[in-house]
């Protein structure tokens, strides 16, 4: 790396390194102090944890392979077949995954019967709903990558379509699938937003439980050992996840690094077996995807089963509804602001220090080990001693949501700090560009997109935020997922139906970010 | 270059940290007019000329009269905005949680199921109000040191659907122990004592019922029974009770003793006879309190706000908005209110001590009973 | 003009240069020679300040720039590889070094337009970098350079992987760009009859280090 740049690293770290070590890791080691102070580690062994333990694993399992038996297919005709709408579709079914988990709760509040209500069977099904776009991302990102002609090496050797993928495909994909799985596993292990509007009082994860037991029940000292106890799960999966995903890259290391593959898979669906296939499998996943979102808008503008903008008149001018939607945007302003820079400071430092600063990017993933729920837990119990004491500082939720959108920025910006060839700096230099202005003029420029998909993707993340919100929620700072949640679970027909319009803005505008951020990925060859 | 670099960051740092700064002079001028005058004047605070306005956090179902505090701002030139912060055992929470550094200044609506936890972490500062003398002495009782300052008392009891039972010509039932007989199985609806104070206050009269020893048999017999735990008492009474303006299907639920006379005074066009009734020896006795959050700088201010809370036209108002009886023994009950409403003679109840020690392995037994 | 004088460079204590020097004069074209893994890159990227150098030093005009950082030096590299900016265009990707420099407008636009005049490109100034053929990409790189008026242009292996017509043409019209403009030129190549059909004197860069080295 340039020296200039080198040398620059400790002072792009000071500050990640600072609000992780402030935020993140004094909050859980203060979490892990107090739960070991508390003399009520018997918790663990009580069959209330047992049974929350139990729930949430089961459903996680399930889950899990629900996602991937919906997954696989649609992975299957995204990365072999050329069709219109290929690149809508995949779109399409990365929408859910970006939608605040409350809005995905209220959706299936919706379509389901009222008998599915308050079901495990209600929850597996939101889960699945979520998780299959992200699944479909990580298997087709693999399976497009996969030689054509290794299926037709295994075609003329005899081999049947179904052979073929049994034999030659699976195998290929299976650390994509190994690794899509682990992720899925962890989003619905600690599946909050959907647990709360979904499970009622019977279902709960240990995500949930936390929240019951410290916002409820007033028993914090057994909150923080749920907390210990599901930072103790998570972390050992996401070392399985990361260490899967290291030998996944060895493995795809000798693959071209810039650019797509040479050879294209996709090809147009030939026999009437392969269009069926196709067509069911799109038209399918496509109106699975749309149907309950569709529900909610729709839900918005009925009463009693007649049309009535009511609820969207009234959305408009109820005042709390509107000072809401002005937290919910002025949160996301913030949290993209402060998320970005901080995730690019991290970013450069990670990459212009070495292996040196890898530490940096190990803090700054931390959030994700530690889940938003634990983020807001730790913040309330951490920062209540003067003179930090800023358990009612309104800048706490922007905050935690900043905590929650890090480690996103910081993977959507370091691989394209890290690929950006060495020689194209040279080239800068030798033409006279100072460190700064090699800085602006290559590596500024040439993250540019990334930094726009991650501000999009931490906007969204901020407008979704569930978990941490709920626990620094204070009385004249609700966001728009902490009212639909409120709305949702008091009774009367406009009540509901104004959780459905605040839902529905907000699925608008994460479609909107997922447009946003597919078109970037997708333009221009190269970066 | 390494200077220079130093400086773009140092620059991003102040743009961020302007355009938070910006950020924050719009939360407080935008949502909370009042809570930011309240900020910049703090230091000069106890001067009577200036404007003060008080928060008072209460319980999302707090809905006096609507124009019930322009007597005391007309009075003591304090104005008073209530803020809504979730159930009660939510909004003590997060009144815990912020002990000394309180996000208002007076809190309504901890009752004496969750009065020890509000106690116990010193949320309050104690205040002799000067209507002391004209309090329910039994309520007073809970508070030796008037930690806190009961306002209003009710009881949560058995309420049932009256023209349902009538149709099928069942009697209702009138007893705990008749809800796990197989004529009411199904019937029942039960807001979870996990999340709502009735709730809460239902599952404790069960324990002063059948004892410490009986009470989780007799869930045991609840659940096979049928019963149907809900997230809160609204949606238990509106939304799944059968009685009430709900289209729910289950006829018995937890309640008020109040909840009748509600039925007959907000039901247009008023039904002739009362739809829903209680039954009296269901009933546990609820106390709710309010208190000066420790960390307010307008004490003396809140003082004046307890003892408007605890006055006579105040408390006048609680029986038809919230249904809930007045604490001050001289304020008159409105006659529909008597007319409808029960007022049991001995109803259930709990000794305190006990419930602070004991709530949270109850409420897990509970649990494990019930929901899981 | 351009004095190199006993460099030694070492990568990870593996020397790579050995005391070499090299003099080129004002306006010379001078071709370096040698298989490859000898050094050749290593001593372009010294020249013009990429790379850290052990020991030795190198002068331009009389004065050590040894220690002087890359973008001060007023040298210009061809990298092997082009290195052409993948997010600017053709005419940006020229006007690069014009920006940096602060160079108005008006007076870019001419300058750029002059150079892929120069280089026979003007038709592809909006071009995109992916799109450029090998030879035409090459022809970027060379005008990118040459815009930024530097002392000295270094030429790694510039006409590498182009092969036969392409090949002579491309050598034929670097050679008359650089003679016409009198630009102090450093070309390195393996490839002997490149080296001698461009250059004013070819050199062998295993001849290059002093004799009683290390």
């Amino acid at each position: 790396m340039i020296l200039a740049y080198r040398r620059a690293a400790p002072w792009l770290a000071v500050v990640p390194v600072i609000g992780m070590m402030l935020f993140v890791v004094a909050p859980a080691l203060n979490i892990f102090k107090m739960s070991l102070r508390f003399e009520s580690l018997k918790i663990l062994t009580t069959q209330t944890t047992r049974n929350v333990v139990w729930f949430t694993s089961w459903q996680a399992i399930l889950s899990t392979i629900l996602v991937l038996f919906v997954a696989l297919p649609i992975a299957a005709i995204t990365s072999n077949f050329k069709f219109v709408g290929r690149r809508a579709l995949i779109s399409l079914v990365s929408v859910p995954f970006i939608l605040p988990a409350v809005v995905v709760g209220a959706a299936f509040l919706e379509i389901l019967p009222g008998s599915l209500h308050r079901s495990s069977l209600a929850i597996i099904a939101a889960h699945v709903y979520f998780n299959v776009g992200l699944a479909v991302r990580i298997i087709s990102t693999r399976w497009e990558q996969i030689h054509p002609y290794l299926d037709d090496a295994a075609n003329t050797l005899g081999a049947s379509t179904i052979r073929t993928f049994l034999t030659v495909t699976l195998p290929l994909l299976r650390t994509a699938i190994i690794s899509a799985s682990l992720l899925v596993f962890i989003m619905c292990f600690t599946s909050y937003g959907v647990v709360r509007i979904l499970g009622g009082p019977a279902r709960s994860t240990i995500e949930t439980e936390i929240y019951f037991r410290a916002m409820q029940l007033g028993d914090v000292s057994g909150a923080l050992i749920m907390s210990v106890l599901q930072i103790l799960v998570i972390g050992a999966l996401i070392l399985l996840v990361t260490s899967t995903r290291r030998s996944k890259n060895r493995h795809s290391k000798n693959s071209q690094k810039f650019g797509q593959s040479v050879y294209s898979r996709l090809r147009n669906p030939r026999s009437i077996a392969q269009k069926i296939f196709v067509i069911t499998i799109a038209s399918v996943s496509a109106v699975a995807v749309v149907a309950p979102l569709v529900s909610v808008a729709t839900r918005s503008i009925l009463l009693r089963e007649k049309l009535d903008t009511t609820a969207w008149r009234s959305v408009l001018s109820d005042s709390t509804i509107f000072s809401s939607l002005m937290t919910s945007l002025r949160y996301a302003l913030i949290t993209v602001i402060i998320s970005t820079t901080i995730g690019l400071l991290g970013a450069c430092a990670v990459v212009y220090g070495g292996s040196r600063y890898k530490f940096v990017s190990v803090l700054t993933a931390l959030p994700v080990v530690i889940s938003a729920v634990t983020l807001g837990l730790g913040i309330i119990i951490t920062f209540d001693v003067s003179p930090i004491d800023w358990r009612g500082a309104w800048l706490m939720m922007p905050l935690a949501h900043c905590l929650v959108a890090i480690p996103i920025v910081m993977r959507v910006i370091s691989p394209v700090l890290r690929d950006l060839p060495s020689g194209l700096r040279d080239a800068s230099r030798t033409l006279g560009a100072s460190a700064w202005q090699m800085w602006r003029t290559i590596d500024l420029r040439i993250i540019r997109r990334a930094l726009v998909t991650s501000a999009a993707l931490a906007s969204a993340v901020s407008l979704g935020e569930f978990g941490a919100s709920s626990f620094l929620v204070r009385h004249n700072n609700e966001t728009l997922p902490l009212t639909i949640a409120r709305l949702l679970s008091r009774p009367g027909d406009l009540i509901q139906a104004q959780a459905y319009a605040i839902a529905t803005v907000l699925i608008v505008a994460c479609a909107g970010i997922i447009a946003v951020v597919d078109r970037l990925g997708t333009r221009e060859p190269g970066f | 270059m390494n200077r220079k670099s130093i400086r773009t960051i140092s620059l991003l740092l102040v743009m961020v940290t302007v355009t938070v700064a910006g950020c924050a002079n719009n939360t407080t001028t935008s949502t909370v007019p009042s809570a930011q005058s309240s900020d910049a004047n703090s230091a000069t605070s106890s001067t009577p000329n200036e404007e003060v306005t008080l928060t008072l956090l209460a319980y999302d179902s707090f809905t006096p009269s609507k124009n019930i505090f322009d007597a005391f701002t007309r009075d003591t030139g304090i104005k008073v905005e209530v803020a809504l912060g979730g159930d009660a055992g939510e909004l003590v929470t997060k009144a815990t949680l912020t002990a000394g550094n309180p996000q208002g200044d007076v809190l309504w609506g901890v009752d004496n199921t969750l009065l020890s936890r509000a106690l116990e972490a010193e949320l309050f500062v104690p205040y002799a109000t000067s209507n002391l003398a004209d309090l329910d002495k039994t309520a007073l009782a809970l508070v030796a040191n008037n930690e806190a300052t009961p306002v209003d008392t009710g009881d949560v009891c058995i309420n049932y659907d009256v023209k349902w039972f009538a149709d099928r010509k069942i009697p209702p039932p009138l007893t705990l122990r008749a809800l796990t007989s197989s004529t009411y199985a199904n019937l029942l609806v039960v807001p979870s004592p996990i999340a709502s104070s009735p709730g809460l206050a239902f599952m404790l009269a069960t324990i002063a019922e059948f004892g410490q020893d009986g009470w989780e048999e007799y869930w045991k017999q609840l659940r096979q029974n049928g019963v149907l735990i809900v997230d809160g008492w609204t949606e238990a009474y509106y939304t799944e009770f059968s009685g009430s303006s709900g289209k729910g299907e289950r006829p018995i639920v937890v309640s008020y003793g109040s909840s009748p006379p509600a039925e007959m005074i907000y039901a247009s066009p008023v039904p002739k006879t009362v739809p829903t009734a209680v039954a009296a020896l269901t009933c546990y006795r609820q106390v709710e309190f309010a208190g000066i959050l420790r960390g307010t700088k307008y004490l003396r201010e809140a003082q004046l706000l307890i003892d408007y809370l605890t006055d006579v036209a105040f408390q006048e108002d609680l029986p038809l908005t919230l249904f809930v009886y007045p604490v001050n023994t001289k304020a008159r009950l409105p006659v529909e209110f008597v007319k409808y409403s029960l007022r049991p003679e001995s109803p259930l109840q709990l000794d305190p001590q006990l419930i602070a020690s004991q709530r949270i392995v109850w409420l897990d037994m509970f649990t494990n009973i019930v929901l899981r | 003009m351009l004095d190199v004088r006993n460099l030694t460079v070492s990568y990870e204590s593996t020397p790579v240069l050995k005391n070499l020097s090299i003099y080129i004069g004002r306006g010379e074209i001078i071709a370096l020679t040698g298989p490859s893994g000898s050094g050749k890159t290593t001593l372009l990227r010294c020249i013009a300040g990429l790379e850290a150098t052990d020991s030795g030093s190198i002068w331009m005009h009389g004065e050590e720039i040894t220690k002087r950082p890359a973008h001060l030096r007023r040298i210009g590299l061809v990298f092997q590889d082009n290195q052409l900016f993948p997010h600017l265009n053709v005419a940006e990707n020229i006007a690069y070094s014009l920006k940096l420099q602060r160079v108005a407008k008006n007076e870019r636009n001419h300058k750029v337009a002059e150079a892929l005049e120069l280089v026979g490109l003007a038709h592809l100034a909006k071009r995109e970098i992916v799109r450029l053929s090998g030879g035409e990409a090459k022809r970027v790189a060379v005008a990118r350079a040459l815009v930024a008026q530097p002392e000295v242009l270094l030429l790694d292996e510039p006409l590498a992987g182009l092969d036969g017509e392409l090949h002579h043409r491309l050598l034929d019209d670097l050679g008359s760009l650089l003679r016409s403009r009198a630009t102090t030129t450093l070309h390195v190549t393996h490839d002997h009859a490149e080296a001698s059909a461009i250059a004013d004197r070819v050199l062998d860069i295993r001849e290059l280090a002093s004799l009683g080295d290390v």
